[in-house]
């Protein structure tokens, strides 16, 4: 199928929308609980985490209000150490993890390899139940009275000493990352298998190359979380002893098997995000990406890199001083594919033919701000300064520019430059942009004070703090109030076209890519023939050339 | 200074904070040039290039060169990062070998001092000024972290295991202490201050307190146990002679050796078959559950005040955690 | 026969075996996250962990080790069997694959339930003390292994033979010791040890690490019986012949998985160093 054929649709100007497609197919509520389409899937889990992700917000909302005033009077300690580890658990487990790959992955995924499906799509439906159920239990355990042991569940307070509902919690997320694991599997093997022909290893798309290297962490990382969980409730419910310094077992194990699985889980929460990035900045800049070569294997790099840094959260925990020097040194290495892909990126606009839609608006601002987040990292990845910075509200600054400076703000990149081919109708550009510039606003007002607070001083996870930090903590809060708006817009006119929106033809953005050359939405089995690809990624030249 | 009305660190009260400022201005200013730098490419690009001004874009395919000197400079950038902070971190580890010590518990939520002179505070710590003040610590429950922000130390308080850290204050003065690890209900509320006193004052402070010394009564609880009537020190105890042990290289029986510091005596009397002195036999009873933190650093203190000449120092100059 | 998404039936071969690769690396990373905490006590409580680990049941381990490979044997034979349509065959190897998953978990039951007999199961009723005092309401004495096996045939799993007595004693201790734990929940601080503190110091963990490795290995067992039954199931409606075997195929990977864990857990678990246990 070749782009010209693609275009030729477009040349119509406004176009027919094809008479079946996924979402026409069958409206029935069985049609949806039971499909096994990838692209129906992408729309459970959006509809899934949006919603973890408004609980999430929600606690988030309830922090902010509380660290107003440096007293503790809006609410108890209690409540406010529940109101942080919910909004973490629900962010980190139920939002950020599955957020792309589950979502834009699922759809896209097939799509942009040229396959009618995922390879194991019953799998796939089976990991979204699986993930509800983990999920499930999580909203359970917030109803029931909530968790307060911090998202990192240290032990021995954890297993010994809070009486909160950690068990179910901890089963929640045990759940929740089984799903994480078929999904990851799942996408290596169609990666790996249903490729269509002609499409070679360095002719996926970019997007592609991120979703691999997050599926390898997901498959490789998961289940050590998963035994860790295992071992945290059997001491929870059973007594037994493996953390429990009472009994002679190690603390410090905990974390070494936590941060095993965690710090790799962060580069989960970034690479799909920077496959976004790749794939949009491209488009607008109707251009080749720079350095495809180096950008794709970055990826990798992060991947397997990222497996060897875990015990950079652990500097002042009681490792040995040169277990920290090893440590410290990897970190530093693996920040280092990051800036070879913040240079290529960068580079690509340089020449092009850009174009000022709301995703690149989302682009700019990923790149602004993921850049701060990731040189923050490299101060609490240099050991002496860390002694000073860990625990504190730079940490909370550091994570926050990286999580939702850039993969928050990727994710509604990806949102806004797929919704076309998965609607099928365009959002509306004003209030985009608006709530794009306000995200940005909004998110630099809330987090850039508490760089500055964590140098102070201000501990992290804390309820009440002395007095001379109250105006940078109003500055965050307001914010915050902000930032709630930009998040909340998006909902609004995202629903609203649905119903109003113009009809988007299958290739709005005069992208490159095999799931822009089938229709929008796309039909029920992606293509109607099985595509071949003949061209490098990203050919946006040849395309004026054939015109 | 813009410090004056927006404080942008908090006070530098010890020796090593000008240093941890340093490093940290260093960063900043390095973040302040890649944020500029990506910046100014993105909006300076997509300005010059923007489609009504660049309809065609030229397509380029990427640069080896270019991608070998934006690998390089970050890279070498990011190895002066790590060995200043590697430095730093070794210093801040390691306690000087001449320093005065503390003993610190923490508990759910709280701070509990010991002084070796036999002082004990609760969430206040009084210290000499320009004095190297080296502290062990430890918790008797979940995972504390002690942190003194205008002295930039931190270090986290574990159960069942000493940790260490030291300062030297240089200005007298009151400064927070905060617990940074996570610890439950009144993580918040767990916090104290340290009072950095000048010479005299701190006389003063100590001469105002009654009781015996952390080591004698450390000595006294020796007695009570009933440790003397196995480590009596005579010729044919059933236990080994704990005079000079401290400190020094202790052979074990399995062929190992392993030096004598705070965590190894701990180790000693709550699991004393883990190393078992070579030459005896492992009939030490445990001591786990029936002796509280407390008791134990006095006991711990005693060990030490045994230490006799002929004791390598060995031990003080290790702190920071062996495993 | 293949499915719709896929292009040929070679390729929805292929992409289901590799899956089960990629399954069974995931497994390896799971079983490794307690293999490395093994290892790191097994260096922190280097004399508790062969104190311990004397008390387990050799024979009993090695006898199920031969169970174990026996029955890996008998998966390849169906594996083979399905292979070459060889219907019944297929049916009657998967039946003695099952049958010798049963008889491990069952030989298994009997060593749980020794263990708790002796008390040396984690938890508020521990209690391992090789050198000090006896714990409260337990033999010492070792039982023959044929007369262990009839005690449980004969449905006598709760009573030491010719212990009644010291039983009743042992119900005591329990309480004893619950009411012990709830009293001094803080540890480190001073006051009667219960049996569990006085208990050697390293062998909880050490029972710890037993039962969570050897009781994950279990659950693997009871999930494969598990798929066993339904594969089992379409095997006698016919299902797999020699043009579709890749179920069977896959599951035969997988137990033979959970084989090869056993081979590691039973060396570390059982025969590490025999002589420790020797002197006391
Ligand atoms: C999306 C998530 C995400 C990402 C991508 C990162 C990326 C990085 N993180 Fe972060 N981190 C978190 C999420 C993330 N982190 C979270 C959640 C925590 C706290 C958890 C908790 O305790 O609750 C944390 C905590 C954390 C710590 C522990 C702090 C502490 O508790 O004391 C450390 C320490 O090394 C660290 C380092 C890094 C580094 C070096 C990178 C690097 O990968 C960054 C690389 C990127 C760049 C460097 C920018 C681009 C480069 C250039 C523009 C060129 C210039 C570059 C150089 C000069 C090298 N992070
Ligand atoms: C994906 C990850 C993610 C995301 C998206 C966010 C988003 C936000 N986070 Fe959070 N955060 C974490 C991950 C994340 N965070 C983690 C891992 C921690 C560490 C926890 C720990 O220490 O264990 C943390 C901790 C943390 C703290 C520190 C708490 C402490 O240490 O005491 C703070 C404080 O300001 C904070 C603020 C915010 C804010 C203002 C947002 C905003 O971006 C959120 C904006 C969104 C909304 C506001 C939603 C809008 C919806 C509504 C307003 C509806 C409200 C409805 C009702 C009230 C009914 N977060
Ligand atoms: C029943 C006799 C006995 C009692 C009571 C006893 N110990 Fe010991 N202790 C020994 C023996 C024997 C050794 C050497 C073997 C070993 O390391 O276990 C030893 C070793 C030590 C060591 C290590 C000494 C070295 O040379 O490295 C310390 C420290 C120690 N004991 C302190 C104490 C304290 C403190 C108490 C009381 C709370 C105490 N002991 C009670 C018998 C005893
Ligand atoms: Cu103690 Cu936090
Ligand atoms: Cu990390």
């Amino acid at each position: 199928m070749s782009a010209a054929a693609a275009s030729g649709h477009l040349v119509a100007g406004h176009e027919v929308m094809p008479e079946e497609n996924y979402l026409s197919v069958d409206h029935s509520l069985k049609s949806w609980l039971l499909t096994v389409d990838h692209k129906r899937i992408c729309i459970l889990y959006l509809l899934t985490i949006t919603f973890m992700f408004f609980i999430g917000g929600a606690f988030a909302t309830m922090v902010r209000l509380e660290l107003l005033t440096p007293a503790g009077d809006l609410m108890q300690s209690d409540t406010y150490n529940k109101a942080f580890t919910m909004h973490a658990v629900f962010m980190i487990f139920f939002f950020l993890v599955p957020s792309i790959p589950a979502t834009l992955g699922n759809f896209l995924l097939p799509l942009a390899i040229g396959a009618k499906d995922v390879a194991f799509p019953r799998l796939n439906l089976l990991s979204w139940y699986i993930f509800v159920i983990g999920a499930s239990f999580a909203v359970i355990a917030m109803i029931t009275g909530g968790v307060d042991t911090g998202w990192t569940l240290y032990t021995p307070f954890s297993t010994n000493y809070s009486n909160t509902n950690v068990m179910m919690t901890a089963v929640g997320i045990l759940i929740a990352g089984f799903s994480s694991i078929l999904t990851g599997l799942n996408f290596i093997v169609t990666i790996h298998r249903m490729r269509c022909p002609g499409m070679s290893w360095f002719r996926l798309p970019l997007f592609v190359w991120a979703t691999y290297a997050t599926s390898l962490i997901q498959v490789l990382g998961t289940p050590v979380l998963a035994i860790t969980l295992v071992l945290v409730a059997l001491e929870r419910g059973f007594h037994i002893g493996i953390f429990d310094p009472a009994l002679g077992g190690d603390p410090v194990l905990f974390q070494h098997m936590f941060w095993f699985y965690s710090h790799p889980a962060v580069y989960i929460m970034i690479l799909p995000g920077m496959g976004v990035i790749s794939e949009v900045i491209t488009c607008f800049s109707h251009k080749r990406i720079f350095g495809y070569k180096a950008v794709a294997f970055s990826s990798v790099a992060i991947a397997v890199f990222g497996f060897l840094v875990w015990a950079h959260h652990m500097f002042v925990a009681g490792i040995s001083l040169y277990a920290g020097l090893v440590f410290s040194f990897i970190s530093f290495l693996v920040a280092i594919p990051s800036a070879i892909k913040t240079f290529n990126w960068s580079a690509t606009l340089y020449k092009g033919s850009v174009r000022w839609d709301t995703p690149m608006l989302y682009v700019f601002g990923f790149l602004g701000l993921f850049t701060i987040g990731g040189l923050t990292g490299l101060f609490l990845a240099a050991l002496g300064l860390d002694i000073h910075l860990t625990d504190t509200y730079f940490v909370v600054a550091h994570f926050h520019y990286v999580m939702v400076g850039g993969m928050v703000l990727a994710y509604l990149c990806g949102i806004h430059y797929w919704w076309p081919k998965i609607t099928g109708k365009m959002y509306p550009e004003l209030p985009a942009k608006a709530a794009a510039i306000i995200v940005f606003l909004g998110f630099n007002l809330t987090f850039f004070p508490q760089f500055i607070l964590g140098y102070l001083g201000m501990p992290r996870r804390y309820h009440a703090y002395p007095a001379e930090w109250q105006v940078m903590n109003v500055l965050s809060s307001a914010g915050a109030s902000i930032l709630a708006i930009g998040f909340l817009l998006p909902m609004v006119y995202l629903v609203w076209s649905l119903k109003f929106g113009k009809v988007a033809g299958p290739n709005p953005w005069q992208a490159t890519g095999l799931e822009w050359e089938t229709s929008s939405p796309p039909p029920e089995h992606n293509f109607h023939e099985t595509p071949v690809v003949t061209t490098e990624p990203y050919h946006y030249g040849e395309k004026e050339r054939e015109i | 200074m813009l410090s004056k009305y927006i404080p942008l660190w908090p006070e530098q009260a010890s020796t090593v904070a000008g240093h941890m400022d340093l490093l940290y201005v260093f960063l900043v200013l390095n973040t302040i040039f890649f944020t500029v730098l990506v910046a100014v490419m993105v909006v300076a690009f997509s300005i010059k290039f923007r489609k009504s001004k660049h309809p065609v874009a030229v397509q380029i395919e990427g640069s080896v060169p270019l991608e070998i000197f934006w690998s390089a400079v970050p890279l070498g950038i990011a190895m002066v990062i790590f060995v200043w902070a590697a430095v730093l971190y070794f210093h801040l580890m390691r306690a000087p070998r001449e320093s005065m010590e503390v003993y610190i518990t923490g508990k759910q939520w709280m701070w509990k001092m010991q002084h070796p002179t036999g002082q004990r505070e609760i969430n206040q710590l009084h210290v000499p000024v320009n004095t190297n003040v080296r502290l062990t610590m430890i918790s008797q429950d979940v995972i504390h972290s002690f942190f003194v922000p205008e002295f930039r130390i931190k270090h986290d308080v574990l159960p069942g295991r000493y940790t260490y850290a030291w300062f030297n204050a240089t200005k007298p003065g009151t400064y927070h202490i905060f617990c940074t690890e996570y610890c439950g209900t009144k993580h918040s509320g767990m916090i104290g201050e340290v009072i950095v006193m000048e010479p005299a004052a701190y006389q003063l402070w100590l001469s105002g307190s009654t009781g015996g010394s952390l080591a004698q009564e450390g000595e006294r609880q020796f007695a009570s146990l009933g440790c003397v009537t196995c480590h009596s020190g005579q010729p044919g105890a059933r236990g080994p002679n704990l005079e000079g042990v401290f400190g020094s290289n202790v052979k074990i029986s399995d062929g190992r050796s392993v030096t004598a510091d705070e965590n190894y005596v701990r180790e000693s009397i709550l699991n004393p078959q883990a190393k078992i002195v070579a030459g005896y036999g492992p009939i030490m009873p445990t001591f786990a559950g029936q002796i509280s933190e407390e008791t134990l650093i006095q006991l711990v203190a005693f060990v030490k005040s045994k230490q006799g000449t002929g004791a390598k120092a060995g031990g003080q100059a290790t702190p920071g955690g062996k495993q | 026969m293949h499915k719709h998404h896929f292009d040929t039936f070679d390729q929805q071969k292929d992409a289901s075996s590799f899956g089960m690769w990629v399954f069974l690396v995931q497994e390896i990373m799971f079983f490794g996250g307690l293999f490395v905490a093994y290892l790191v006590y097994r260096h922190q409580y280097y004399m508790a962990f062969g104190t311990s680990s004397a008390t387990l049941r050799v024979d009993l381990g090695l006898f199920n080790t031969i169970v174990l490979i026996g029955s890996s044997l008998t998966m390849a034979i169906a594996v083979n069997a399905a292979q070459r349509s060889l219907q019944k065959r297929l049916i009657a190897f998967l039946l003695a694959t099952m049958a010798l998953g049963a008889t491990f978990l069952g030989v298994k039951v009997i060593e749980y339930t020794e263990k708790f007999e002796k008390r040396e199961v984690p938890g508020a009723n521990f209690c391992f003390n090789p050198q000090g005092a006896p714990c409260k309401g337990v033999s010492h004495e070792e039982e023959k292994t044929p007369d262990l096996i009839q005690r449980y045939l004969n449905g006598r799993f709760g009573k030491l033979p010719g212990l009644d007595k010291a039983a009743e004693h042992g119900a005591e201790a329990t309480t004893h010791a619950e009411a012990g734990e709830a009293a001094a929940p803080e540890p480190g601080v001073p006051g009667e040890a219960t049996e569990r503190q006085r208990s050697m110091p390293g062998s909880e963990v050490y029972f710890s690490l037993y039962f969570a490795m050897t009781g994950m290995h279990a659950l693997h067992m009871i999930v494969g019986i598990g798929l066993m039954v339904w594969l089992l199931y379409w095997a006698t409606k016919g299902l797999y012949s020699a043009e579709y075997y890749t179920p069977i195929e896959n599951f035969g990977l997988y137990w033979h998985f959970v084989d090869i864990v056993w081979i590691f857990l039973f060396p570390l678990l059982y025969l590490i160093n025999r002589h420790i246990g020797g002197h006391h």
